[in-house]
């Protein structure tokens, strides 16, 4: 009677600890692998010419990707079309030009003041001038999109270009920048709508000074 | 169930570093390029010589001065001639003679028949500046006259007249560019030229 007693005690004590073991729950686990892209910043700066025959062609490069130098003679207009392409994501887009001229004396550049009237070079309305000298256009480009010409041509005065630049060379230098479309901060309570109404200090040539 | 649990979980921490990271800097995505347009400016040049024919420069066939001892009954070589510069421009071309013995002058062959027969023409409203027929390209010698006679009855005192008296050639030259004849380059241009 005794031996049985203690064969059940054993066995119940040994169903309790078993039962009481271990302190786990049910688990399980995922990994979700996020990739994130940042977008890029693409434009070029695009020029062609509109031949006699009307029709449109790209201005020949050189090996720096510049257009090949022309000649140009006082009272002679010169067809030239710059346009900004944007090759990746929307952006806003400004540019500006700058006009200098000299003579090779010596292999140096000796510089010649233009005066006004000697070389015109008329904008397209879609580029808004800003303060800063800078022309800021209108619309926020598409991925793909071009925007409308900055200037269309250059005029070179017959009667204001006299002697003086005989033998010269003049040097028109276009510079393009572009800031990222989504997000852009506005440079008051305005939204942004246009790339000037974007934060002035938003722009590359900001950062460099 | 407990497993979207953990899914939703996940992507909240995920869209949580990405809002940190924009917002982490003021640095915004920015593109420059830049492209150099080069013209290079012609030119017109041209010079103006004459045989030397009284020697007076040495070493050289060409001069831009002659000195002659008039003599009646004789021809003497005076061939102003208008070089164009091998780097010019095609140009319209124009001369101002102011011919000081026109009273002794032969009447066969005179200046002015030498010069209308060369190609050049009195300018409209001008009395003494002739245009080139043609637009004059680099390298072309344009020959203005070629020489003068003094007539065989001339006197002593038409002579003495003429005594220090000078034919002066002055040559003029206007880029063709922009210009379809002579006379609308003169028109156009000439005002750039001191009297």
């Amino acid at each position: 009677m005794k031996k049985k007693i203690a064969a059940v005690a054993v066995i119940l004590s040994l169903v309790s600890i078993a039962a009481m073991g271990t302190m786990a729950y049910f688990t399980d686990s995922a990994v979700a692998h996020n990739v994130i892209t940042s977008g890029n910043i693409d434009i070029k700066v695009v020029e062609q010419q509109r031949k006699a025959d009307g029709s449109l062609v790209d201005y020949p490069v050189d090996e720096k990707g510049n257009p090949v130098a022309i000649s140009a003679m006082p009272g002679q207009t010169v067809s030239k079309i710059v346009t900004v392409k944007n090759n990746d994501e929307p952006a806003y887009i400004r540019a500006k030009f700058e006009v200098v001229a000299y003579k090779l004396v010596d292999k140096e550049q000796s510089p010649i003041d233009i005066e006004g009237g000697v070389i015109t070079i008329d904008t397209n309305e879609a580029w808004a001038k800003g303060t800063d000298g800078w022309y800021y256009y209108s619309d926020p480009v598409e991925k793909g999109g071009v925007t409308a010409p900055l200037f269309s041509e250059v005029q070179f005065s017959g009667p204001n270009m006299g002697n003086e630049y005989q033998g010269a060379t003049v040097e028109i230098n276009i510079s393009a920048e572009a800031v990222q479309a989504a997000n852009a901060p506005s440079k008051n309570d305005n939204p942004v709508t246009s790339a000037i109404d974007v934060d002035p200090a938003i722009w590359p040539t900001q950062h460099e000074e | 169930m407990k497993t979207k649990k953990k899914a939703l979980l996940t992507v909240l921490c995920a869209a949580a570093l990405v809002f940190g990271s924009v917002f982490g800097t003021y640095a915004y995505l920015t593109d420059t390029k830049s492209v150099e347009n080069t013209f290079t400016v012609g030119n017109v040049t041209i010079t103006l010589d004459e045989q030397d024919v009284d020697n007076s420069t040495t070493g050289k066939d060409r001069d831009t001065a002659n000195e002659y001892h008039l003599l009646p009954g004789k021809s003497y070589v005076k061939d102003p001639t208008i070089h164009v510069d091998a780097k010019s421009e095609g140009c319209w071309l124009f001369v101002k003679v102011e011919n000081g013995i026109a009273g002794i002058e032969d009447s066969n062959n005179t200046i002015a028949s030498q010069m209308s027969t060369n190609g050049w023409t009195l300018v409209s409203g001008q009395t003494n500046i002739y245009a080139y027929r043609s637009i004059a390209n680099a390298n072309d010698n344009i020959v203005v006259f070629n020489g003068f006679k003094v007539k065989g009855d001339a006197n002593e005192a038409a002579l003495t007249a003429v005594k220090d008296a000078t034919i002066k050639v002055t040559a003029y030259a206007i880029q063709a560019e922009g210009f379809t004849t002579a006379a609308d380059a003169w028109t156009g241009a000439s005002s750039a030229f001191t009297a």
